[in-house]
């Protein structure tokens, strides 16, 4: 308290008030005892908290403008150093400001509503006897209706369907929509959308849409598009007509459904069938009364089987981008799991920048030590010194967070474009982030300098080369550890990465994905003449072969159902369904383990109606293929595996038993992430909605336009929709491949910015024995013991951390790798290669520091006293 | 400087600092407001009106020996200078000349 007061008290004033309160002290402490006294003390300081006790401002100007006066000379004087010093410390705050840009991107998902504690996705999960256990993101039971009604506490509930690919027709021209969906009117109620034109209120009666902006754009140009008519096709792929009402602002970038286009549900009747689906609680509303209400009102609506288990879950609406990883979800989710990676990389990179950063400004301050001490006898208080340092370091940080805050605002663009959307962050928050970093940072560097050289006795000023101090403190040490476990876990983490990375780019398929050309997701107006379209299409020079598959390799099959063996009734084991063209094995070059492909008297006319192909859908004779995981679940080996019959079904479609033809080699469905799962392949004209073309050209190009003309011809109203099997492909790895470029980048940094610390520490160090070294010299040691006797230190060091932080590296990364269904097994490669590359950097160092010093005569160093 | 006009509590410290003559620091000071008015005063307030005399001149400080009692610090001395003896004697003088302006009848003298 008393350390108070003359920080703030006048001088002219000080040694009066001290005196007063001391007295006055005395005085209590015989009549009132010690508490009393003390307290009265503590309020007596407290009342020279006014402006009249101050120090003059002249005081604090004088005071100040000389340390900035010195801090700049010093910057101008050390100009490599300090450049070190900055650059270091500001990539570390630019990559701290960029992680947190993005990190408090993915956390804000889908808060901007109004209503977003209030709102909860309904999910449900169906377990079987037989193994089957899925958790759905949407839901397909229709009584969910009733929850409204059946529970006061629930405001309503909106339903997204219809949320396939929707064509849509303008005038003449054609769209696909992805994210279209068909919404309850009560849908303004739950979520905040921006209403540019038209009407909410009147919006998402029967027959009316709602379009985005960028929509809007497409569809009309700069015409104002409210009261104009659009055909978008239904479930059944046909086109209805919908009068737009309203266009609203294009959800931000943190919203988990990313719409373009709103229709409305047109019938109660049409209230039906899958859909994405939101409660809004009313304000006293619980949650988890509600969930416990639940069983009840499932066992009313559906009657169960034996060993059956339906459950729904409510998710909050916040929790849906980085917590669900469900079936069937919008589109594809983050994780907290990466949002914890890229806070701990860039809090890690932080420690070593500040390590650095400190380490840089005491050997900057030992220059100067004569400097100090001279201010010492000159009567600075050791809070004056202390003050010195803190607006040392607080300049440069501040110099660096400046350099930081520029180059992010100019690289926010790129950075965004590289993370493949906007960000959506606060820069107050930002801000505020980077002055507690400065503040942080540039007090603890701070503190430090002041401990290391305000306690060095500057009596001795002479002697200040003694190796006393400095190079053996524990601290500096701790310090130095610190920066070599940090590399070692980052570099050794990024090569697990790599590796595994170059593991699943490497890893085979299972069929061969080039110069395969898809024509995806089209309706039943186009496969309904497959059959013309393939050999019309064979006929375009270029083009090998044409198939027709129902799900493309890059995506998930959507159905499973139980499989029964030789007319057992009890399923035994429950399958993915694909089906496929006769042809597809051949195209995709599947491998068989055994069997042939499916039999040609399979084939079908695809030109009949839809009617009588489901007419014969249950009765026809079915061949089936199976994988290996299939036949493994059966408990087959291949060549068993054809000498039996099965049948598979999902509700109520039940396909006639018959014979396995063959079975495949397992493939990839989907990324390595997701694990191979039983498969069962057939042949089903209706259930084919990919086309799958083989190119035998290396001008794509011209094949794609032929492709094009072919079909402009042949399908005015359909849309087209050609992509390439190899770059879906790349598609499905570009996060984890983004990921992995973010985190080398982080990595090389890091090891950048280590080195130039432990460049300027190793200086520092033999700096500090000079003498001792030229002492060695004179008496006829070779440099090499020299650089022996350094280097045992360092060694030391480096293997201690590698004992402390290799254990960490391995449990984290084998949680990283436990991601993965196919993953790579840690060995000790990583770990040999961090560890190696860490002693190479300090000893080529080293080696650099003790040759250039025995360039030079040891007599200077010791006559320099 | 500002006004040369005295508050009543500057006034009582001008006074107090004369009364004590020789040894006026702001404890005597203190003791002497408590003394004679039985005002609970603050330490605070009596260093601040004596920072405020002291710019406007009428008090000036030298600092005295450093005392065992104190924690050996020393004690801030105040004395009157000219001026404020004057702007004391001014008060005084306004004050008498605006008594003796005041009717007798107010007071109750019959």
């Amino acid at each position: 308290m008393t350390r108070l007061l003359r920080v703030i008290c006048h001088e002219n004033l000080l040694v009066a008030v001290e005196g007063d309160l001391y007295q006055l002290f005395q005085k209590h402490l015989d009549t009132r005892g010690r508490l009393i006294a003390s307290i009265i003390y503590f309020l007596n300081i407290l009342q020279f908290m006014q402006p009249f006790s101050f120090k003059s401002p002249h005081y604090y100007r004088s005071v100040y403008q000389t340390y900035i006066k010195v801090i700049l000379r010093n910057i101008k004087r050390k100009k490599l150093i300090t450049a070190l010093n900055v650059s270091g410390m500001s990539i570390a705050f630019l990559i701290a400001i960029t992680i947190f840009s993005y990190v408090s991107h993915e956390l804000s998902y889908d808060r901007y509503h109004q209503n977003a504690d209030r709102i909860y996705r309904l999910t449900y999960r169906y377990q079987n006897q037989s193994g089957y256990d899925i958790h759905w993101a949407r839901m397909n039971q229709n009584w969910i209706n009733q929850i409204p009604s059946a529970f006061p506490e629930v405001e309503a509930l909106v339903r997204f369907q219809s949320f396939r690919q929707r064509d849509v027709k303008v005038g003449e021209q054609n769209f696909r929509e992805t994210h279209a969906y068909a919404v309850d009117k009560q849908v303004f109620d739950l979520f905040d959308y921006t209403l540019v034109n038209g009407s909410l209120d009147e919006s998402l009666d029967p027959y009316t849409a709602v379009l985005t902006t960028t929509t809007a754009n497409r569809y009309f140009g700069e015409k104002n598009p409210v009261g104009e008519t659009i055909y978008v096709s239904n479930d059944a792929g046909e086109k209805e007509a919908y009068m737009v009402t309203a266009v609203v602002e294009d959800p931000p970038s943190n919203s988990h459904i990313p719409i373009t286009l709103l229709t409305s549900i047109n019938n109660a009747t049409d209230r039906i069938g899958w859909a994405y689906t939101y409660l809004l609680l009313k304000e006293n509303g619980n949650i988890d009364d509600l969930s416990n209400k639940m069983p009840e009102f499932i066992s009313t609506n559906q009657t169960l089987q034996a060993g059956e288990e339906l459950t729904f879950h409510f998710q909050p609406l916040t929790d849906i981008h980085l917590r669900s990883h469900l079936s069937r979800e919008l589109v594809a989710n983050g994780d907290i799991k990466n949002v914890i990676i890229f806070v701990s990389v860039g809090f890690f990179l932080l420690v070593i920048a500040s390590v650095n950063f400190i380490n840089l400004n005491t050997i900057q301050s030992m220059d100067r030590i004569k400097e100090l001490g001279l201010r010492k006898y000159m009567g600075a208080t050791k809070g004056e010194l202390k003050t010195y340092f803190a607006l040392e370091s607080l300049t440069l940080s501040f110099i660096s967070a400046i350099v930081a805050l520029i180059c992010f605002l100019l690289g926010l663009s790129y950075f965004e474009k590289f993370i493949g959307q906007p960000l959506v962050f606060h820069y107050s928050e930002l801000i505020g982030l980077v002055l507690l970093l400065l503040i942080a940072v540039s007090l603890v560097s701070a503190v430090i300098s002041n401990q290391l050289l305000t306690r060095v006795n500057f009596n001795r000023l002479a002697n200040w080369l003694t190796a006393s101090f400095g190079y053996k403190d524990p601290k500096k040490r701790i310090l130095l550890g610190l920066q070599f476990s940090t590399v070692l876990l980052l570099i050794s983490s990024m090569i697990v990465m790599q590796r595994q990375f170059n593991f699943m780019s490497q890893k085979k398929l299972g069929y061969n994905e080039e110069q395969i050309l898809v024509l995806r997701n089209n309706d039943r107006d186009v496969m309904r003449k497959y059959e013309t379209m393939k050999s019309e299409l064979k006929r375009i020079t270029g083009i090998q072969d044409v198939s027709a598959i129902m799900e493309m390799p890059t995506d998930a099959v959507k159905d499973q159902g139980p499989v029964s063996v030789d007319g057992n009734p009890q399923p035994s084991i429950s399958a993915d369904i694909q089906v496929i063209d006769l042809n597809a094995t051949e195209l995709l070059e599947i491998e068989f383990l055994a069997g042939n492909g499916l039999p040609q008297f399979l084939q079908e006319k695809t030109d009949q109606p839809d009617s009588i192909l489901w007419q014969k859908f249950g009765t026809k004779d079915r061949a089936y293929l199976i994988n290996e995981s299939a036949a493994k679940g059966l408990g087959w080996s291949p060549d068993e595996a054809i000498e039996h019959e099965i049948n598979w079904a999902i509700g109520n479609f039940a396909l006639q038993k018959g014979p396995v033809v063959g079975v495949i080699k397992d493939f990839h469905q989907e990324s390595f992430a997701e694990e191979v799962r039983p498969l069962v392949l057939i042949y089903e004209p209706l259930w084919t909605t990919n086309i799958l073309v083989k190119a035998q050209t290396n001008d794509v190009f011209e094949l794609h336009q032929a492709i094009e003309e072919y079909w402009k011809k042949t399908f005015p109203n359909e849309v087209l929709e050609l992509t390439y099997l190899d770059q879906e492909l790349e598609q499905l790895y570009l996060s984890e491949k983004k990921q992995l470029q973010l985190i080398s980048a982080f990595t090389f940094t890091a090891i950048l910015i280590a080195f130039m610390g432990l460049y300027a520490i190793i200086a520092y160090s033999i700096k500090l024995r000079l003498k001792e070294l030229a002492i060695r010299k004179v008496l006829g040691s070779h440099w090499l013991d020299s650089a022996k006797l350094l280097s045992k230190e360092y060694l030391i060091l480096v293997l201690v951390s590698m004992g402390v932080v290799y254990p960490i590296t391995f449990w984290i990364m084998n949680n990283w790798l436990s991601n993965y269904a196919y993953h790579i097994f840690i060995n000790g490669t990583a770990f040999l290669i961090a560890g190696a590359m860490l002693l190479l950097i300090v000893f080529l160092t080293l080696f650099y520091h003790v040759t250039k010093n025995e360039n030079s005569n040891p007599t200077l160093v010791l006559n320099s006293e | 400087m500002r006004g040369t006009s005295l508050g009543e509590f500057e006034e009582l410290v001008l006074l107090s600092i004369a009364i004590n003559d020789d040894d006026a620091f702001s404890l005597s000071i203190l003791e002497e407001l408590r003394k004679r008015t039985g005002r609970n005063i603050l330490i605070s307030s009596v260093h601040k009106v004596l920072v405020r005399l002291e710019e406007k001149g009428f008090v000036t400080s030298y600092m005295g020996d450093p005392v065992a009692e104190r924690g050996g610090r020393a004690k801030k001395l105040y004395e009157l200078t000219t001026s404020g003896k004057e702007v004391l004697r001014q008060t005084r003088e306004l004050r008498n000349s605006m008594w003796s302006a005041a009717p007798d009848l107010l007071w109750g003298k019959s």
